[in-house]
């Protein structure tokens, strides 16, 4: 009998299949198993709830086709973050952000000396961080990828991944204490 | 190399918390750890970020985002996603060309295939200024790219709002002008230049056409300019004027360019005072407590480095460091500055405010010594840029002295540095009888100046017909003033024919009711039905009036007549109010988001009913004040099955609990989209819209609340009755004359007031009004009606005197508490502080 994963497994590979083919139930059970992922992710790297809702639309509306090279290469879930991961990155480079989009809004009061970091505090300072900074401290620190992966993502070398995330955790700490 | 002598730097403090050090390096920082509290405290404090990082709570996916990816999906759109990682970008210098063009290619054909979207902007404009960061006394060149809203023109007009680093009055007169003429070029672009005057350090713009009837405002939020310093950063005296620029509406920008400031020029005391001086001003609890620590710390700092110093600049040093130490409550230090401070520039603007401060701690205890203590100030140094504050504080207290020459003397005074508010000082007068007949003529210059458009008073966001109407509506109060003072001085005939004419348009339920009132007391009942059906209609005090206003009125209707009467008065209101109104579509697709993370349209949510929107911030002092009211009416206007939609923060966890505390049940949404935002030209708090049931809106960029019950009121019965209209306008039509007074200048309006001297004199006036004196029977009904509205907390208590409506005072009345003036001469005084912050 199949384990619980084994089983996962077959039912992505059907579905992969499917949406390959087109079948929108087959994409919509994609949706309803990776949306809140790819969503999560775009949201902690944008920092915008708008741009955050392109990066799923684009993703899920570009899988019918991408799916075709994806080729059962490890986890699909993992798989698809990565896409959605590129699809944000390219994002920033080809867009020129909009700041006032952040999720928080930026006349958020410093709601400072409840606890040691405070949530809102925190938000907006990640809003804060330059995107490049941003970029590796969430994929490193959120998502947990290694620095090799996080620097393949982005184009750097595992190197300047290390640096940038020493300089993100360098300027939180600054526009939090 | 790592030494555990020294402390490790962040960078290895950072590697380490990853585990990301090798064995020796790890071993090395271990042992430093063991040691050293600080390090310790970073490591934990990285590793607590991380942990807090990742457990932030995600924005909920919208619920509707899944059907529209499938429909679009359906229509066969698709998306080209980058599958390949990125290619590694080496330093410029060791990549070649190939591998450049490679990148490039790379890049867009990973890049995601956006497909088109339904823009909503279609109406926006763009305005570019060149240098975008000008030097003192610049030349600038302005290119302005126009929206749809100004098609069609050759040239339009750039006007601007101009604040100087020296001082201009803190009352903001004469400072919009027209600075450049933009003139369309061949590619559309409307191009123009103009100098920055040597003294402007921070302007704020609007493009409108050549009459000033269609203004581009950049969605109400301007276009702004800052004047830069030699090392390229904005002038701090520039964020100084911003932040005050702001404060008037847009309190949150204000806290940000005040934090800003403060992050430029943080060894400038006056960056930090002027920051503490908003923050004292808009937080509550920790928050507050916070600010103040560090306020005081800070104070601290500068403190002990200007001891050490033998001489200070007055104005950006000593002064300022006096005030803080002040403000932050640190009695010592205070004392100690204060001290230097008048030893050393007594005569200053600081100085003299100290000074001020000394006497006007006696007023209290002794007014008059006070006013002749400010009298022998005024007399040795001139009040200085401070003047328009301290005339006013003087003048409020000769007011509560009730000393005729005192009141005379000062008023003369204060208006020679604030003559817009020649109604407030008229009205003040007219309180005394021995002033009243000058208060009178005070009032009368006052409604005749309200009869011009004048364009150095226009706001730069307000059209002419704008700015007519609202001066149309002040001119009104102004009357409603005068009446008060016709009638205090027992001149009832003129009284009551003025107040008439005050209420002749526009819709003020409260004024309705002292007519009513009036008549009644005059034994006119007949003449009381009408303005009584109409204060019977409006919403909210039609509400605490109920069956009693028909009763006051004796046997003249019975329930079914007061009925119809009503509900004519009802369909005036409708006109009335509706006169006023605007109609401008809102975009089809404005999403909101629910508290429970649902994505809906502005549409389902408003249903079709008429929709109240309100924009509020709980850390904006005026929006805070505003709450109980919002709550109030927000309330009462889903009781009576209205949609209400209020925007405010996040909801994060403390907001909610805070909400809870507060006891605040506004139905609240979320704009991530900033759709609702930009379809409004949403700016600043508190900021109130009216949408019909359509989805258009019809009342806008409201700063108070107190109208929209009516206009809410009058979009609903616009909705349902709009067969009937011609019917319904009752017996009196709507009287126009104020706004004909306005479009055919003085002239008109002067005939106005001279219609109520000619009441007075006898001539003309209420000749019609039966004067049935002392019906006990009515005298007793009467006087439930005016005890149960006084109770009423929503509405207005009933007024011998009509509210004067907004003053432009800059205090605020002070008439018979002096025991307040020092904290508000403060106030006004740090205010004036932060308008002319020195260069």
């Amino acid at each position: 009998m199949p384990t619980v994963s084994e089983q996962q497994q077959i039912r992505d590979a059907e579905l992969v299949e499917r949406a390959s083919a087109g079948s929108a139930d087959a994409l919509g059970a994609l949706y309803d198993r990776y949306a809140a992922g790819v969503h999560r992710l775009a949201c902690s790297l944008l920092r915008s709830a708008a741009e955050a809702e392109d990066v799923v639309q684009d993703v899920f509306l570009g899988l019918p086709r991408a799916l075709r090279s994806y080729a059962n290469r490890g986890p699909l879930e993992a798989w698809i973050q990565r896409v959605a991961a590129r699809t944000v990155l390219m994002r920033m480079r080809v867009h020129r952000r909009r700041r006032e989009d952040a999720l928080v809004a930026d006349a958020a009061p410093p709601a400072r000396g409840e606890s040691p970091v405070d949530r809102v505090a925190l938000e907006r300072a990640l809003a804060a961080l330059p995107d490049a900074l941003r970029v590796v401290f969430v994929l490193k620190v959120v998502e947990g990828y290694s620095h090799d992966e996080v620097a393949a993502l982005v184009g750097i070398t595992p190197e300047t991944s290390r640096v940038r995330l020493f300089r993100a955790r360098k300027a939180l700490q600054d526009l939090l204490s | 190399m790592l030494r555990t002598v020294l402390h490790p730097g962040f960078r290895h403090l950072s590697l380490y918390a990853d585990g990301d050090l090798d064995a020796p390096a790890r071993r090395r920082v271990d042992a430093h750890l063991e040691r050293c509290a600080r390090c310790r405290a970073t490591v934990v404090r990285v590793r607590l970020i991380d942990a807090e990082a990742r457990a932030l709570p995600a924005a909920p996916l919208p619920a509707d985002l899944r059907a529209r990816v499938l429909t679009r999906h359906g229509a066969g759109e698709t998306v080209i996603l980058p599958l390949a990682d990125s290619p590694v970008r080496e330093p410029a210098r060791r990549r070649g060309w190939i591998a450049a063009a490679a990148a490039v290619v790379l890049a867009l054909v990973g890049a995601p295939l956006v497909l088109p979207r339904a823009e909503l902007e279609a109406n926006r404009s763009d305005l570019v200024f060149s240098p975008a960061a000008p030097r003192l006394g610049a030349t600038v060149q302005v290119a302005y790219r126009g929206g749809a809203l100004l098609a069609g023109e050759e040239r339009l007009r750039l006007r601007a709002r101009y604040l100087a680093h020296d001082g201009l009055p803190v009352n903001g007169l004469g400072r919009q002008a027209v600075v450049a003429e933009l003139v369309r070029g061949r590619d559309g672009v409307f191009r123009g230049a103009f100098q920055l005057p040597d003294s402007v350090v921070y302007a704020a713009f609007a493009v409108e056409d050549g009459a000033g009837a269609r203004v581009d405002s950049n969605g109400r939020k301007l276009w702004e300019l800052l004047a830069h310093g030699p090392d390229g950063r904005p002038r701090f005296e520039a964020l100084a004027q911003r932040q005050f620029d702001h404060m008037d509406g847009q309190w949150e920008q204000a806290q940000e360019n005040a934090r800003q400031a403060a992050a430029l020029y943080p060894d400038r005391v006056d960056a930090w005072f002027n920051l503490f001086f908003i923050e004292r001003r808009s937080f509550t609890g920790p928050a507050a407590d916070s600010a103040l620590a560090r306020a005081r710390a800070r104070l601290a700092e500068f403190d002990r480095a200007y001891r050490a110093r033998a001489s200070l600049d007055v104005e950006s040093e000593l002064g300022i460091v006096t005030r803080f130490a002040d403000e932050v409550g640190d009695t010592a230090r205070y004392r100690y500055w204060r001290a230097r401070l008048l030893r050393t520039a007594p005569n200053t603007l600081w100085g003299v405010q100290e000074r001020f401060y000394d006497i006007a701690r006696v007023a209290e205890r002794d007014p008059r010594a006070a006013l002749a203590g400010f009298d022998s100030l005024w007399s040795q140094v001139g009040l200085g840029r401070g003047a328009v504050v301290y005339l006013s504080v003087a003048l409020s207290l000769a007011e509560s002295t009730g000393d005729a020459e005192e009141i005379r003397r000062w008023a003369g005074r204060y208006l020679r540095y604030a003559p817009e508010d020649e109604a407030g000082v008229g009205a003040a007068l007219a309180r005394h009888p021995a002033l009243r007949e000058e208060g009178m003529e005070r009032l009368r210059a006052r409604i005749r100046a309200l009869a011009r458009v004048d364009d150095a008073l226009r706001p730069l966001e307000r059209t002419v017909t704008e700015e007519r109407r609202a001066r149309a509506e002040e001119a009104q109060r102004v009357l409603a003033e005068l009446g008060a003072a016709l009638l205090a001085a027992g001149r009832r005939g003129a009284a009551l024919d003025t107040l008439e004419r005050a209420t002749r348009t526009g819709w003020d339920a409260a004024l309705f009711r002292l007519v009513a009132e009036l008549r009644l007391q005059g034994g006119d009942t007949a003449g009381a039905a009408v303005p009584l059906a109409l204060a019977a209609a409006d919403p909210l005090l039609g509400a605490t009036l109920g069956d009693s206003a028909r009763l006051v009125l004796g046997s003249r209707f019975d329930a079914a007549a007061w009925r119809a009467r009503v509900e004519g008065a009802r369909r005036e209101m409708r006109e009335r109010v509706l006169a006023h109104a605007t109609r401008r579509r809102l975009p089809a697709r404005v999403r909101l988001r629910t508290a429970d993370g649902r994505t809906v349209t502005l549409r389902e949510i408003s249903g079709g009913r008429p929709t109240f929107v309100a924009f509020w911030y709980r850390y904006c002092p005026p929006s805070r004040e505003q709450i109980p009211q919002l709550q109030r009416i927000a309330a009462a206007l889903q009781r009576e099955g209205y949609t209400v939609i209020t925007l405010t923060e996040p909801l994060t966890p403390e907001f909610r609990r805070y909400l809870g505390e507060q006891r605040i049940t506004l139905p609240i949404y979320a704009d991530p989209w900033k759709e609702l935002e930009q379809a409004l030209d949403q700016t600043g708090t508190p900021n109130y819209f009216v949408l019909d049931g359509a989805g258009n809106l019809r009342f806008g960029t409201l700063r108070e609340l107190t109208a929209v019950p009516a206009q809410m009121a009058a979009l609903a019965e616009a909705g349902g009755a709009s067969a009937s209209r011609r019917e319904s306008v009752p017996d009196r039509r709507p009287a126009e004359h104020l706004e004909g007074a306005a479009r055919g200048g003085p002239r008109e309006a002067g005939r106005g007031i001279e219609v109520e001297r000619g009441a007075a004199d006898g001539a003309l006036g209420v000749g019609a009004v039966e004067h049935h004196a002392g019906d006990q029977q009515r005298a007793a009904l009467h006087q439930p009606l005016l005890v149960r509205a006084a109770i009423d907390g929503d509405v207005p208590a009933p007024v011998r005197q009509p509210d004067p409506g907004v003053r432009k005072h800059p205090l605020p009345p002070l008439r018979r508490d002096p025991a307040l003036l020092v904290e508000r001469v403060r106030e006004q005084l740090l205010l004036l502080h932060l308008s002319s912050v020195s260069g």
